[in-house]
Formats: structure tokens, C-alpha cells, sequence
């Protein structure tokens, strides 16, 4: 025996493995594979009938079309009946392998969707309370074989152009992977969407051998041709002893899918993922389009990316790294905390996987002050640990710029400047401010005046009085910022900034008032995900920031 | 395996149908294959969830396998779909990239022994992922660099340095562990 074989079995050997051959249960399980295999292709089934019956009457998503599922089922042993197979799961066999015929010769697709997350998030993150966001997928595999595919939300776009894939979290976060990976990576569930027949070809192998997961097909007939529908019922992974985590990803949530299949063609047509908690079942995903075989530039597969990118890539391992594998989470919180505070941009560093530290995050963390760090827990399947902490933000003097240069006559703010007197944000009044009813009353205030009022109506949040003295659309925006960080759960009164409002001055550089305002920082409370499943061990500051 | 005819014949036999090929395919490969997850697999996707997986694709669309010859290369490529399939579920963020790198010219690549397998083994699960799986399939299956490039889905070339930047970690990493 030459040295290559040698060493392949003593590889597999140190490896307590037996490199003869397969092990005896490994036989047994491959040969009842292989039975099962077998009968599917002739008689069958596994999904017993009376399963189909309960998943369905259980289930609360149907309970409501509980009519309509009750003839489904009729049709569905009628079928079975005539065909002299004794469980309906024969029947979702049959579907699923046209289904999987049909989609056979696709070579393009592209799926338009909605789904209840945050457009700059992880792609898979959903939230029961978060507002529909858009999704687009476009997949194309050329006369080569080469696939190339692209999904995109507001704020994520992640693109495969056939060798790598890159995705840009906008606006100049990026992140490349050296290899093709299959479409769903970068935890993006849905991108399996465009391969069908992956679909198609997991829920056959549910259906045929009994995997965790319940399911159930039914025939709807609708107005417009009648659908195939399957269901299957999933069950949250993952440890909920803390639930931080449960119902922020799909996999993370007791859930429903519903694929629907055009009952003639076979081809999916539709798609939703509905979410079970104790009192409703929620929508969360849905697709709204679904077209074969359009024509796709292959332009859509490439990515600009912004001329100043930040990259994210593993950690290495550094000088001194022991020092940091040997953190715990809670250190590591810490010491990431503390770096901010004073500015450390390089110790920050370590805690990141970026190539340099976003300004906007340098603006934001530094000079901070740490009230507390929590306990680490873990939640749901998360691979890292959950920091719970309180910091709050550093002081910064700001000067707003105010103008009664306008037809209503009377103190507008119009810019918003640092310490220096250096232009942070200009205001930009589209229309001319309102009149008000008691436009008087607001005329007669001075700069100081109105800049206690806005800071005073944007500590209530009163959006209708913060409206006196900025554009509509500010105020709207800021609204809608608001809306979401409640959404998540954040405390928004809590975090709210404390303004002081000081004097008044004429800056004849700018020609325009200013009223000098400190901003007394405000406290942040959150949990923050660490983790150190990387080749340099070390932990890494992975979101909640 | 030691003659591609005969592997040849038992995925034509397969491709027919026939029950006892496939077993003879599993005897054949799967010793092998569980090695090559374990290696990918460090992160707690269940080694044997992938290879059912595996072998249940294989069962299912090895009528399309164009080329029988090429057998070893499709498994392969299978089974790490699988294994970053199951990735992908666990994952919040990502795998990153990866710089290529290129062997400095006329620099020595290191030859192991077969006695040393066991330190090898040992060895070969502290190098960074995309060093261990190329050692993986060379080491394990005698692979080609083609089929290699063919598996993981790079250049030719990239395996090439790739291979020869690991084995130099994985002497190192061997002296290291011998102290």
C-alpha cells in the first residue's frame, strides 16, 4: 500500500473511523433510507392521515378557513380513495414531484416579497411589530451553468456574481465572501426561495421520512383555478430559557409556511410565513410576485460599492491576542465600553470586524460613560452572548441656527452647527413655514425662546408643536425613527436627549442668530451580542450597538 | 477507490437503479465523507444529519450525474453544500473573505509521512478552515487540483498556493504540538 493510502487511513483512523467501511447502524439507517426511497416510488407514505387532520383543525392560521380546509380534505381522500393509497401524504408526494418537474427547466426568476423587519438589518431578522419591508430576488444560471443571484431590501443589497459574493450594508458597510456560496447564506432564509426545487425537494424529504417538522397539503379551489397548498408547522429552535431572542428570526419563532402551487402547471406561486404566539398568528413574510424566466441583465448581478467602504472581515489573530481569548463576554463588553470612553480607536478595533472604526460610530460611543454591565445570557440558537448594558452618551455642545427670514415672520430653525461652529446638518425648509392661527404668539419669541420650545416639545415628543419650528419632513422623519426604536422594544422617554438651552448670539461670519444648547447626553440601554466563534478565538462585538 | 472502471460501473449500475450498487458506493465513500464533514464542521452542524442528507441526494439525482468519472468531485461538492447550508441556519453574520495568496517560487513543500498520521489528524484541526478542507480532499481522496478547484469552487491556482501555504501551517503546527 503506497504512503497516500497509508495516510488516508490513518487519517480516518485517528479520527475513530473505520476506514473498511460504513459502521453497522450506518448500514441500517442507509438501508432504511434506501427502503423508504424505494416505496415512495412505488405505494407508501408516512403522514398518517389522522396527523393531516389534527395539523390542520389545530392549526390557527386555518382555523379561520376551517370550512375550506374541511373540503380540501374531502378532495384530498377522494384522491386518495380512488387511487387505493391509504394516507394523504401519497397525494403531496405526487404534487411535489411535478412541482419539482415543472420548475425544472427555469432558468431565471425573480420574486418580489414583503416582510416585517428593518431595511439596514440582518436579512433574516423579523419583528411582529415592524412595518412591511420590500425584498427583491433575481436569480439567473446562464448557458454555462453559472449562477448568479442578487437580494436586495432598503438597506442591504448582497449580490453573487458567479465567484464571489458581496454584500453592502448601506450606506459603506461591506462584506465579500472569497466563494460562490448557495443562495440563503449571510442568513438571508428566503434567498432558498428562488431554488424551488430545494423547496421542493426538503419538504418532500419531510414528507417522506417523518422529519420533526408537521405537515400538511390541502386543494384549494379558488375563483381564478384551484392551488395546491402545503403547510408545514416548525417549531422554534433553540433555548428560551431567556427569550431575548424568540421571534427574531424565523427559525427563532413557532411558525407556519405556506407554499401555494398553481394546481395545473405545478410551478409555486406563492409563499407566506406566518408566526403563532399566544394570541395571534402573525404574517411576517409573503411573497407578492413571482415571475419565471424573465430576462436579467447581467449588470443586476454586479455591486458598486461607495469609494469610502468599511470591510468586515474575520478577526486575526493579534499580538497579544491571548489576552483577549481569554476574556469573558462580560470583560469583553466592558473593555469594548471602556475603549469608547476614552477614545481608544484602535483597542475598539479589536472588538470589531471592520477594517477601520465607522466616524459616525467614533461620534457616536465616544467619551461615553458606562452605568452598568449586566449578566451575559444566551437566547434562541444565537452562537454568541447577550451583554446586557447601560452607558450614556458624552455631552456635545451644539448651536442652532435660527432664521425669521420668511413670510410667516417669525424664528424657524434652519442648521444645526458644533462647538466650532462647523455646519453639522442644514435644515432645509422646502416650503415657506406655515402661518399659524396664533402666529403672533410665536412671532413675538425670541431664538432662546424658540430653541426651549423645540427642545421642550421634542422632550413630550409633541411632534405638532416640534412642526412650528421644523420642516414637516424632518419631523416626520423623526417620527418614524421614534415608531421604530419602539418597536424594538428601546425605552424612547428614556433615551431621549436632555437639551439645555443657553444664550443667544449674531454670528456675523454665518449672518444668522445662533443659540448656543448642550446636549446632556442621554442613556442608552440594551443588550449587545458578543461572540468569538472566529479563528483568532476572540470576541467580537456582533450587534446591539 | 482503486479503479475508476469499477467506480464507473457501480454509479452506472446506480443510475440503473440497482439497490446493491448504492450499497456498495456508501461502503465505499462514506468512511471518507464523515472525515471531510468533520473537517468542515466545527461549528455543530450534526455530522450525521449532513451525510443523510448527502447520501439522500445522491440517491435522488444521481440520474443526472452527466459524467461517472466524475463522481467523487459531485459528492463532494454535495456534501459541502450541505455543510454550509447548515451553517447559514446558525449564522447571524458571516464567513469573510479569504486573501489569496500565492507560494513564494521555489520554496519547498513539505512531504508527510504516513506514520505521523495521528499528529497529522491533530494537526490538521487547528489550521484555518480553508487550508484544512483543501488537505482534507488531497490527503483523504488523492485529489487533482482541478478537483479540488472543482469541489470548493475556486481557480486551479488558488488551490495550488492554497495547499502549499497549508501544509507549511501544518508543519509548523505539528512542531509546535511536538513541543
Amino acid at each position: 500500500m503506497d504512503n497516500n493510502k497509508k495516510l488516508s487511513e490513518g487519517l480516518l483512523r485517528a479520527d475513530g473511523i473505520n476506514p473498511a467501511g460504513a459502521t453497522e447502524s450506518e448500514r441500517i439507517a442507509f438501508g432504511k433510507m434506501l427502503d423508504e426511497q424505494s416505496k415512495s416510488k412505488q405505494s407508501r407514505p408516512s403522514v398518517a392521515w389522522s396527523d393531516i387532520w389534527r395539523i390542520i383543525m389545530k392549526s390557527r392560521i386555518t382555523k379561520f378557513a376551517a370550512a375550506a380546509a374541511i373540503v380540501a380534505a374531502i378532495v384530498v381522500s377522494v384522491t386518495v380513495w380512488n387511487s387505493s393509497i391509504p394516507t394523504a401524504s401519497a397525494s403531496a408526494v405526487q404534487v411535489l414531484t411535478d412541482a419539482a418537474k415543472a420548475v425544472g427547466d427555469v432558468q431565471s426568476i425573480h420574486i418580489k416579497a414583503r416582510m416585517r423587519t428593518l431595511p439596514h438589518d440582518n436579512f433574516g431578522m423579523i419583528g411582529l411589530k415592524f412595518d412591511f419591508v420590500p425584498i427583491e430576488m433575481w436569480k439567473k444560471v446562464d448557458d454555462a451553468g453559472i449562477m448568479r443571484w442578487r437580494i436586495e431590501k432598503p438597506g442591504r443589497v448582497i449580490v453573487m456574481d458567479g465567484n464571489s459574493t458581496t454584500m453592502l450594508i448601506r450606506p459603506n458597510h461591506a462584506v465579500k465572501g472569497e466563494r460562490p456560496y448557495p443562495i440563503g447564506c449571510f442568513d438571508t432564509w428566503y434567498g432558498h426561495l428562488m431554488n424551488v426545487n430545494e423547496i421542493i425537494d426538503n419538504a418532500l424529504k419531510a414528507t417522506m421520512n417523518r422529519f420533526s417538522d408537521q405537515l400538511c397539503m390541502r386543494n384549494e379551489v379558488l375563483k381564478d383555478g384551484s392551488e395546491l397548498v402545503l403547510e408545514i408547522e416548525s417549531s422554534a429552535q433553540g433555548d428560551f430559557t431567556n427569550d431575548w431572542c424568540k421571534n427574531t428570526f424565523i427559525i427563532e419563532s413557532d411558525h407556519k409556511k405556506v407554499y401555494r402551487f398553481e394546481a395545473e402547471t405545478k410551478l409555486l406561486k406563492g409563499f407566506e410565513v406566518f408566526v403563532h404566539t399566544d394570541k395571534e398568528d402573525v404574517l411576517v413574510f409573503e411573497v407578492t410576485d413571482i415571475e419565471y424566466n424573465p430576462q436579467i441583465d447581467n449588470g443586476m448581478f454586479m455591486l458598486e460599492l461607495p469609494a469610502d467602504v468599511i470591510w468586515h472581515q474575520e478577526p486575526k489573530p493579534l499580538a497579544d491576542n491571548e489576552k483577549y481569548e481569554k476574556m469573558t463576554p462580560k470583560e469583553a463588553a466592558e473593555a469594548f465600553f471602556k475603549a469608547c470612553a476614552e477614545e481608544n480607536w484602535d483597542e475598539v478595533l479589536k472588538f470589531m470586524s471592520s477594517s477601520r472604526v465607522d466616524d459616525r460610530l467614533k461620534e457616536y460611543y465616544g467619551g461615553l460613560e458606562i452605568i452598568s454591565i449586566g449578566e451575559p445570557f444566551k437566547s434562541g440558537i444565537y452562537a454568541g452572548w447577550l451583554v446586557p448594558y447601560e452607558i450614556r452618551l458624552r455631552p456635545t455642545e451644539i448651536n442652532v441656527r435660527l432664521s425669521k427670514e420668511n413670510s410667516a415672520g417669525r424664528f424657524v430653525i434652519t442648521g444645526m452647527y458644533d462647538s466650532k461652529l462647523q455646519l453639522q446638518e442644514e435644515i432645509k425648509w422646502s416650503n415657506e413655514p406655515e402661518i399659524l392661527t396664533d402666529n403672533d404668539t410665536y412671532a413675538k419669541m425670541s431664538p432662546e425662546d424658540v430653541a426651549k420650545a423645540y427642545f421642550g416639545a421634542f422632550s413630550r415628543l409633541d411632534f405638532d408643536e416640534m412642526r412650528k419650528f421644523m420642516p414637516e419632513s424632518y419631523v416626520a422623519s423623526l417620527k418614524g425613527e421614534v415608531r421604530e426604536a419602539a418597536k424594538r422594544g428601546i425605552d424612547v422617554q428614556k433615551q431621549l436627549p436632555i437639551v439645555e438651552v443657553g444664550e443667544a448670539f449674531w454670528s456675523a461670519e454665518h449672518s444668522a442668530y445662533f443659540v448656543k444648547c448642550r446636549n446632556l447626553g442621554r442613556v442608552k440601554e440594551w443588550k449587545m451580542g458578543v461572540r468569538n466563534d472566529n479563528p483568532a478565538k476572540r470576541w467580537v462585538v456582533d450587534g446591539g450597538i | 477507490m482503486d479503479s475508476e472502471g469499477q467506480l464507473e460501473k457501480i454509479v452506472h449500475r446506480c443510475q440503473d437503479g440497482e439497490r446493491t450498487a448504492f450499497e456498495e458506493l456508501f461502503e465505499i465513500y462514506q468512511p471518507r465523507l464523515k472525515y471531510y464533514v468533520r473537517r468542515l464542521n466545527s461549528e455543530g452542524v450534526d455530522t450525521n444529519d449532513v451525510l443523510q442528507d448527502v447520501w439522500l441526494t445522491v440517491f435522488k439525482k444521481i440520474h443526472k450525474l452527466k459524467d461517472a468519472q466524475n463522481f467523487a468531485v459531485w459528492l463532494y461538492r454535495i456534501a459541502r453544500n450541505k455543510v454550509y447550508d447548515g451553517f447559514r441556519r446558525k449564522e447571524r453574520f458571516v464567513r469573510l473573505p479569504e486573501e489569496e495568496e500565492f507560494p513564494v517560487s521555489g520554496s519547498v513543500e513539505p512531504v508527510f509521512d504516513a506514520k505521523d498520521a495521528e499528529k497529522l489528524h491533530r494537526a490538521l484541526n487547528e489550521l484555518k478552515p480553508y487550508h484544512r478542507e483543501v488537505l482534507t480532499l488531497s490527503f483523504i481522496e488523492q485529489m487533482s487540483y482541478k478537483s479540488i478547484a472543482d469541489v470548493v469552487g475556486c481557480s486551479i491556482g488558488t488551490v495550488r498556493s492554497r495547499i502549499f501555504y497549508a501544509k507549511q501551517s501544518l508543519r509548523k503546527e505539528m512542531e509546535r504540538q511536538n513541543g
